[in-house]
């Protein structure tokens, strides 16, 4: 099979996930308490007020028909209007999308940065001091929780020596670098660390095996042997651990964006599940599916290229 | 530690010195610089104290805000504007982004606090919270009858789009906040006459300068209702064909309108050209950004990003205040706090039970752990020096052991277990009910605290679902009428949502509301206030004030006690 029949197939594949999605938030949203008008009249409304915006917004329906109605409207890529904004939710995301989005390819950019050189180089100059040192620092970043790393990032890159803006994404690409670093920094040194052990491992697992062995014997140059042998094969395994914290990573910009206060999606999904805000939740909710299921794909089709053996079927 | 004393000391010497004039400017430089306070951070001591010296001094009396700076609080009232630098833009950081700025269907701070800046209405609160003065309304007069209010519109008036604003514009405002199906105030409009299908109805226009309005009875808080900010006087022509588009556009005659609304991330004022007031408001621009984390905004502050920040948290307080290129305004506010009792639940219904939690609180140690020192206890439930508070009332003075013998003539003379759910991700609130419940184990009642998030809170406060739950009030009208209605008479609200209801208080709270002598009022709302500490009604807790910080450039940063954010004075130093 080639390539594109299985993209092709494995799009078709993600319509019953992504239903299945749908499902899940739907029942998660009537599961948890709480109802959306009252939250939208507040504590001086009257009971009947309350119950005329229910019929309003349909909440008075019967769920099965409230489901299908959500799955007609999703279906036309109809996304329904915020409870809370009362705008549009394809407006509201189409001005916050961007922003996570980037945050989260420029997170990514930057773990890669961090983790490929520190883990191969660890593996390499394996329980040097280096080794040592990588490993007890990592062990440490992994462990701090964002919202305390982010702000102690602001207080000494921001405040004390002025390099970085302390707010706001930016506007164009070389000024929302500079904008977004800390905040990207901060997601990234939460997830390297994962990264830099799955990857030393792997690396020193290559060097001991016998391909590599053989490689050494036929006098190949140690360059040569690491970086055709060693680094194809493994770099699989934490391939897939990075393929795996994309879904992390989005999780981790709700902390990030609330810190360095930046007007991204995942800010607007906490706000909107504590409104009861049922189509933004909703909608962000597949979106955010939608956008993992995709990245695992893509992983999918990298091992191709590394390891010609992965079957595609 | 003793060094740092001597220097907090000094310094209040000399912002008194600098307030009382008895230091000319050049004296007050040479000991701040002796203090190791120079630049602009003594330059803006200097300005806050003098200028503080210049004030309406009953402002003051009756109503200080505190500003503290470099260490030092002193109490300030509104700075004179005519000196001011005109123009400029102020920046500020808030926690959380509007939603919809109709004054109508709302009931949000986020939104109130954004829109009273840019629409007026007939009558408003003065600054001091206390009064009501004219604003779109000239003057009135009232029928001997207190029926009939007629209103005489200010001449020359505009919205910030030019148009004029008319007495028709004044109708189609209150009739729609009257009829909205949405409309979330229902309290200040009880007063008006309605046809049989609820349809205000005795709202007149004999010329384009006046607007005549009929009740079908003499209401004595019906200035203060019109006063309040959803009688706000919107642009019909603007709005009638799509009123809906109030939520994210606006159209009014106050100091500014709305530029630009970038949701989630800010919101931008500019200065209305048309505004009414001579000379006001003295800025260009508001520009209001969203960083939801406490610490981040201060980040902020410190690093130049913004001018000034709302809410920091109370336990930073101390720090920001310490920092001479910083302003802490302490607001008087009428923000009330509270343990809402559900009478319908065991053993809540008996009274001696209310009154013992009430007598086993330590409001002073709350105070200091939930607000580290920043708030008066309560000893009514309307908040202090609102009007018609009563100043009489003793409260309930920390007595365990008073507390323990009023269980023993209870229900539950052993004490019993108490379910107090509290906001989720709230710190204040989870100080508060930590230390309940370590207060409350003292005469036997066993506390467990469960943190519900917002909406499970409304929800749960709405049907009853709980036998205690924090809660607050903030007033939105000068007059007693709007807690006491909420609290008292029965309504959707369910007497606050304590189920709890006395006969006597309600005939009063109802002759409150038709009483136009302010005398006889007094005496009512005093009465109303006794009864409810008789019978114990909630859990009184305290008065916080609201809390602000700027740099030390900005002068009149003002919230009056009913809470909105009053920037028309405010300005920013070059």
């Amino acid at each position: 099979m080639n390539r594109s029949r299985l993209i092709a197939r494995r799009l078709a594949q993600m319509i019953p996930v992504l239903i299945g999605v749908t499902l899940v938030a739907f029942a998660l949203l009537q599961l948890i308490p709480g109802d959306p008008a009252a939250s939208m009249l507040g504590l001086h409304a009257t009971p009947e007020a309350v119950a005329a915006l229910r019929h309003q917004l349909g909440l008075d329906q019967p769920l099965w028909k409230q489901y299908l109605t959500y799955l007609g409207d999703v279906a036309t890529f109809n996304f329904g209007t915020s409870l809370k904004f009362r705008t549009t939710v394809a407006a509201l995301l189409a001005d916050r999308l961007p922003v996570s989005l980037w945050l989260v390819v420029y997170s990514a950019a930057l773990t890669a940065l961090i983790a490929l050189p520190l883990g191969i180089l660890a593996a390499l100059w394996k329980d040097s001091l280096f080794d040592q040192i990588v490993r007890a620092v990592l062990m440490v970043t992994m462990v701090m929780p964002a919202f305390w790393v982010g702000i102690l990032l602001l207080i000494v890159f921001s405040l004390r020596f002025g390099l970085v803006p302390v707010a706001g994404a930016g506007e164009g690409f070389v000024d929302s670098l500079h904008h977004l670093f800390l905040p990207s920094l901060t997601i990234a040194v939460g997830i390297a660390p994962v990264l830099v052990r799955s990857l030393r491992t792997s690396v020193l697992e290559a060097m001991g095996s016998d391909y590599v062995r053989t490689a050494r014997a036929k006098g190949l140059a140690e360059r040569a042997v690491v970086s055709a042998h060693v680094m194809k094969n493994a770099l699989i395994p934490p391939l897939t651990l990075f393929g795996l914290s994309i879904g992390y990573l989005m999780g981790g910009t709700v902390i990030v964006e609330n810190v360095f206060g930046l007007p991204g999606a995942g800010k607007l999904l906490v706000d909107a599940i504590s409104a009861r805000d049922y189509p933004v939740v909703q909608s962000e909710t597949l979106i955010f599916a939608a956008l993992v299921i995709a990245v695992n794909l893509v992983t999918d089709l990298v091992y191709t290229f590394l390891d010609p053996r992965i079957s595609i079927s | 530690m003793h060094d740092r004393m001597d220097r907090k000391e000094e310094l209040a010497a000399l912002a008194r010195a600098a307030f009382e004039g008895s230091l000319d400017r050049r004296a007050f430089f040479r000991r701040a610089a002796a203090l190791g306070l120079a630049g602009p951070a003594a330059t803006a001591m200097f300005r806050t104290y003098r200028a503080a010296a210049f004030q309406d001094a009953t402002t003051t009396a009756s109503n200080p805000i505190t500003v503290t700076i470099g260490g030092t609080p002193i109490a300030v009232g509104i700075e004179d504007t005519s000196k001011a630098p005109k123009g400029g833009t102020f920046k500020f950081a808030r926690a959380s982004d509007s939603d919809n700025l109709d004054p109508v269907t709302n009931d949000g701070n986020v939104n109130i606090w954004i829109f009273t800046n840019i629409y007026d209405t007939l009558v408003r609160v003065t600054p001091d919270g206390a009064n009501l003065e004219p604003a779109l309304a000239e003057k009135w007069d009232i029928s001997s009858d207190g029926k009939t209010y007629t209103f005489h519109l200010r001449p020359g008036v505009k919205f910030s789009d030019g148009t004029p604003m008319k007495a028709s514009d004044v109708v189609w405002s209150f009739t729609r906040a009257a009829n909205d199906p949405e409309q979330h105030w229902t309290f200040t409009l009880t007063a008006l006459k309605r046809d049989d299908k609820g349809n205000v109805q005795g709202i007149s226009t004999p010329d384009d300068q006046t607007v005549v309005i009929e009740l079908p009875q003499p209401w004595a808080p019906f200035l203060a209702d019109i006063a309040m900010f959803n009688m706000s006087v919107i642009s019909e022509a603007f709005a009638k064909d799509d009123p809906k588009k109030l939520t994210d556009q606006c159209m009014g005659t106050g100091p500014f309108a709305l530029k630009e609304w970038a949701k989630g991330d800010h919101i931008t004022l500019v200065k209305n050209a048309n505004y009414w007031e001579e000379d006001l408001p003295v800025l260009d621009q508001v520009v209001v950004s969203i960083v939801a984390d406490d610490n981040a905004r201060i980040i902020q502050l410190q690093g130049g990003e913004i001018d000034g920040l709302d809410s920091p948290p109370f336990s930073r307080v101390d720090e920001l205040k310490s920092d001479p290129s910083l302003k802490v305004w302490e607001l008087p506010s009428t923000y009330t706090k509270y343990a809402t009792l559900n009478s319908e639940k065991d053993p809540l219904g008996d009274a001696n039970v209310r009154l013992a939690l009430n007598y086993a609180v330590d409001r002073d140690t709350l105070i200091q752990v939930v607000l580290f020192g920043l708030g008066i206890p309560a000893t009514s439930f309307m908040p202090k020096g609102a009007l018609y508070w009563n100043p009489n009332l003793p409260g309930f003075p920390y007595d365990v052991d008073k507390a323990k013998s009023l269980l023993a003539k209870s229900k539950a003379p052993n004490g019993f277990p108490l379910e107090l759910q509290s906001l989720a991700g709230s710190a204040d609130e989870d100080a508060l009910a930590s230390a309940l419940k370590d207060m409350w184990s003292k005469i036997g009642v066993d506390v467990t605290i469960t943190p519900v998030e917002s909406s499970v809170s409304t929800d749960n406060y709405r049907k009853g679902n709980f036998q205690a739950q924090l809660t607050s009030w903030t007033n939105d009208i000068i007059d007693p009428d709007e807690l006491v209605a909420y609290a008292i008479l029965p309504s959707g609200s369910n007497m606050f949502g304590t189920h709890w209801s006395d006969p006597e208080a309600e005939k009063l709270a109802k002759q409150g509301e038709e009483e136009l002598d302010p005398a006889k009022r007094q005496q009512i709302y005093y009465r109303i206030q006794e009864i409810f500490n008789e019978q114990a009604a909630m859990v009184i807790f305290y008065h916080q004030p609201y809390l602000a910080a700027t740099t030390a450039k900005v002068h009149n940063f003002l919230q009056p006690p009913t809470g909105q954010w009053v920037w028309k004075q405010t300005w920013v130093e070059q």
